[in-house]
């Protein structure tokens, strides 16, 4: 009963959001327009009621979901009775239910907007609710007119289950990394939001991203984050031995965070020299269309992908006019705008902060190019020529490779190097001994044989950036320790006083460890191999023992397990029991790997076949470093969290010396 | 200045596009069907590395697990028992992807070598409805 209401109660308001989202628009222009609080207020109320009925809309698919209502097409295609309830709720394992994720997200961010700018930004507020609201409009009007979770089945289509969850979303990470891939993408709408409301107001000081600094770097966070773990889950579900494919959907989300954090550099520059406004207008705008035209991408199945949704064509098409839509009217603001965004300020050397983050800034974007030129080269080709012509991961190692060794290189430079003008001095001040230190790891890793020049970069230029990090901090505690703190007093101050200057360099770290991982990857190995029961197989200081095989037996997959001992050097490491599965009712096969994990390497192996004759062919990949990715994530975490973990800085030591 | 380093920058990139040469390695030429590859210019075919849709021919499944290899044909429809219209492939490999069988779906990648497509991956198309596809479709 409650059940029903609810469900009947989230398809009512999900249509009402639609008429309060063109409401709240509206207002929005006119109050911005007309200048009458009045006007603002009332929009501010729409917003919130548009927020209050996607939340229910929210809570009506939910229960749809929990309550087992097989007669909604969306919940019988992706939900069965057993599945467990987290799986349930999950409902971005189909398009309707991503869309409503997404609509309500925009909902809620909208209406912390308007609660966090009660007092603050009143002119820019009328224009940022109109931005919101042409967001939330397009995406809930897709929601409940085109692809609609509550529509309901012919009375003669009706199951009494579904058809559930493809199996291989049934995964832990997969209950954390759509969302949070979500907040990442969708969290970038407010900067660019409040970037578009300066630019039509006029108003073009540093106040849009100084309100929005905390949205910015939390949709980037979110994005990174999600990305990681999207890769953690290949890595472990997919079995193919890699975590990252440059397939085009984990292209579309690198690409907006690739821009957003070419912005998150350059705004500094701004807010210490004046300098870049155009540019960061034009980065913000480009970060959030990339988002959308990422989930364009995905949803649209414009190019191939693990990813892709069903083949909608008027669907893809309609999104691909709303990215247009956006890209056009926001360059035609900035276009409007340049004169008055002219900067007095020149760069005055090459050899200086500005310009190594110019520099970054270049690479970014550079990086950026290549991916979308890799990702959509295909749809370009094969729409002039006719000819379908597909681009695999070398195209992408090969031109990424440089540009990010050169990246690398600027993480070290660019926090160190002064202002304006570096003098010599302060060249050898702060890298003689980073640089002594990357010499020493290149002559130490060249000595222990690494021969091959990106794993010798990217190695020795992880040796340097993390020198200058420890130089930084060991500066800092010194200087504090020398007016009487004890170290761990002076890190801890060291980090509430200067926030974003330590907690970044704690976010530069996990980008070297990640490196590091991705330096191992040039030395992974892969084997394919065909054994009989008892036979053992020796490669790369590892030997396996093929034991047997053992069906398994379940009710929703048949499958088999193999009894691997494994021995490194002779001695003893563990049994490992890869595992095939075919799931009955979606006819989905799954490879389960089985991984012996250390700090130095993984030993990676899949079931890959199995013959009538309980002969097995294996698939072993020895992958150097990788658990150092792992770890970056976690150290990428860590920084993030210190980035934004409201310590009151200023505020609090402002009273201190007052007091 | 800042014009100075953008046409630097620019012009560091082309250079490193030069040096690196085109997107060749990596690169595959699309087929979507068995008939378009077959009656394709040899030129055409020796040029680049190529991906091929099509069936896997019920019945032409040949194993060589000693030898490391599986023998097979690919064609436009599965039931085609007509030879010359199908292409005969050899996966060096003996890891096929468990929905790779009799009539399934199937991209081959690699070469065209002596009469025989010599490939290097083989991805097999999950045939059911489901919106999410499996990974052995992706690129």
């Amino acid at each position: 009963m409650l059940v029903t209401v609810l469900v009947a109660l989230g398809g009512l308001s999900l249509h009402l959001a639609v008429c309060f989202a063109v409401y709240a628009g509206v207002v929005g222009v006119l109050a911005g327009l007309r200048k009458r609080p009045e006007l603002v207020r009332s929009a501010e109320r729409a917003v919130i009621a548009v927020f209050a009925l996607l939340t229910l809309a929210m809570i009506g698919l939910e229960a749809a979901l929990l309550g087992d209502r097989f007669d909604l097409a969306f919940v019988a295609q992706i939900s069965t009775r057993e599945q467990p309830w987290m799986f349930k709720i999950a409902l971005w394992g189909g398009q309707a239910g991503s869309l409503l994720l997404w609509t309500w997200m925009l909902g809620v961010m909208s209406f912390l907007v308007v609660v966090q700018n009660r007092r603050r930004n009143r002119t820019l507020v009328p224009w940022v609710i109109a931005l919101m609201m042409l967001n939330v409009v397009f995406f809930s009007a897709l929601v409940a007119y085109v692809s609609n979770p509550f529509d309901v089945l012919e009375p003669g289509q009706a199951w009494s289950s579904g058809q559930g969850m493809n199996p291989l979303l049934q995964h832990p990470v997969m209950l954390i990394h759509p969302p949070i891939l979500y907040v990442g993408f969708i969290g970038f709408s407010v900067p660019f939001a409040f970037a578009s409301a300066a630019l039509i107001t006029g108003e073009l000081g540093t106040a849009w991203f100084e309100t929005t600094r905390r949205w910015t770097l939390t949709a980037w966070f979110f994005l990174g984050l999600g990305l990681m773990l999207g890769g953690r889950w290949a890595y472990e579900v997919l079995g193919w031995g890699g975590y990252w494919a440059w397939d085009p959907v984990e292209n579309s989300s690198l690409m907006p965070w690739l821009a957003g954090t070419a912005f998150l550099h350059s705004v500094m520059i701004q807010e210490k020299r004046g300098m870049l406004k155009v540019w960061n207008f034009a980065l913000i705008g480009m970060a959030y269309t990339l988002c959308v035209f990422g989930t364009f991408l995905t949803r649209s199945g414009v190019v191939q992908s693990v990813h892709s949704f069903a083949n909608a064509g008027w669907f893809g098409q309609l999104f691909l006019a709303y990215v247009g839509v956006l890209a056009v009217l926001y360059t035609v603001l900035l276009v409007r705008r340049v004169p008055e965004l002219r900067s007095q300020t020149r760069l005055d050397s090459i050899v200086s902060r500005e310009a190594s983050f110019l520099l970054n800034n270049y690479a970014f974007l550079a990086l950026l190019a290549i991916v979308f030129y890799g990702t959509l080269f295909p749809v370009v080709s094969e729409a002039i020529t006719g000819v379908k012509v597909q681009i695999g991961p070398p195209f992408f190692q090969r031109y990424a490779g440089p540009v990010a060794i050169f990246l690398l290189f600027l993480t070290g430079v660019g926090p160190l190097v002064a202002w304006r003008r570096a003098t010599w001095v302060n060249l050898r001040k702060s890298f003689l001994w980073p640089a002594g230190v990357a010499v020493l790891a290149a002559v130490l890793l060249f000595a222990f044989g690494l021969r091959r020049f990106y794993p010798l970069a990217f190695l020795s230029l992880c040796a340097f950036v993390t020198a200058t990090i420890a130089e930084e901090y060991g500066r800092g505690i010194r200087a504090r320790m020398g007016r009487g703190e004890n170290a761990l007093v002076a890190f801890l101050e060291l980090l509430r006083r200067n926030q974003r200057r330590y907690g970044g360099y704690v976010v530069h770290l996990s980008v070297i460890l990640m490196f590091i991982g991705f330096a191992g990857a040039t030395f992974n190995l892969e084997e394919t191999k065909l054994l009989a029961p008892g036979e053992s197989w020796s490669l790369g200081g590892y030997t396996v023992e093929y034991r047997q095989v053992r069906p398994v037996d379940h009710p929703h997959y048949a499958g088999a397990v193999a009894r691997l001992a494994l021995h490194r050097n002779g001695d003893p490491v563990g049994m490992l029991l890869p595992e095939k599965r075919m799931y009955f009712q979606q006819e989905q096969p799954t490879t389960i790997p089985a991984v012996a994990s250390n700090l130095y390497e993984d030993f990676y192996v899949i079931l890959a076949g199995l013959e009538p004759d309980q002969r097995a062919a294996l698939k072993v990949y020895i992958n150097p470093l990788v658990n150092w990715i792992w770890i970056g994530g976690f150290v990428f975490v860590v920084g993030n969290t210190l980035l934004l973990w409201p310590m009151g800085s200023r505020a609090r030591s402002a009273r201190e010396r007052a007091s | 200045m800042q014009i100075a380093l953008a046409a630097l920058s620019i012009g560091a990139g082309l250079a490193l596009v030069l040096t690196l040469g085109s997107a060749g390695e990596g690169t595959f030429r699309y087929y979507s069907d068995v008939g378009s590859f077959v009656n394709a210019p040899s030129a055409e075919v020796a040029n680049l590395p190529a991906r091929v849709h099509g069936f896997v021919v019920s019945g032409s499944i040949a194993k060589n697990l000693d030898a490391g290899h599986v023998d097979f044909h690919v064609a436009d429809d599965s039931g085609s028992g007509n030879a010359s219209r199908a292409l005969p492939v050899r996966y060096l490999g003996i890891d096929v992807p468990d929905l790779f069988k009799d009539g399934a779906e199937v991209v081959v990648e690699g070469h065209f070598a002596s009469g025989t497509f010599l490939a290097e991956r083989v991805m097999a198309k999950c045939p059911s409805k489901y919106e999410a596809k499996p990974p052995g479709s992706s690129i």
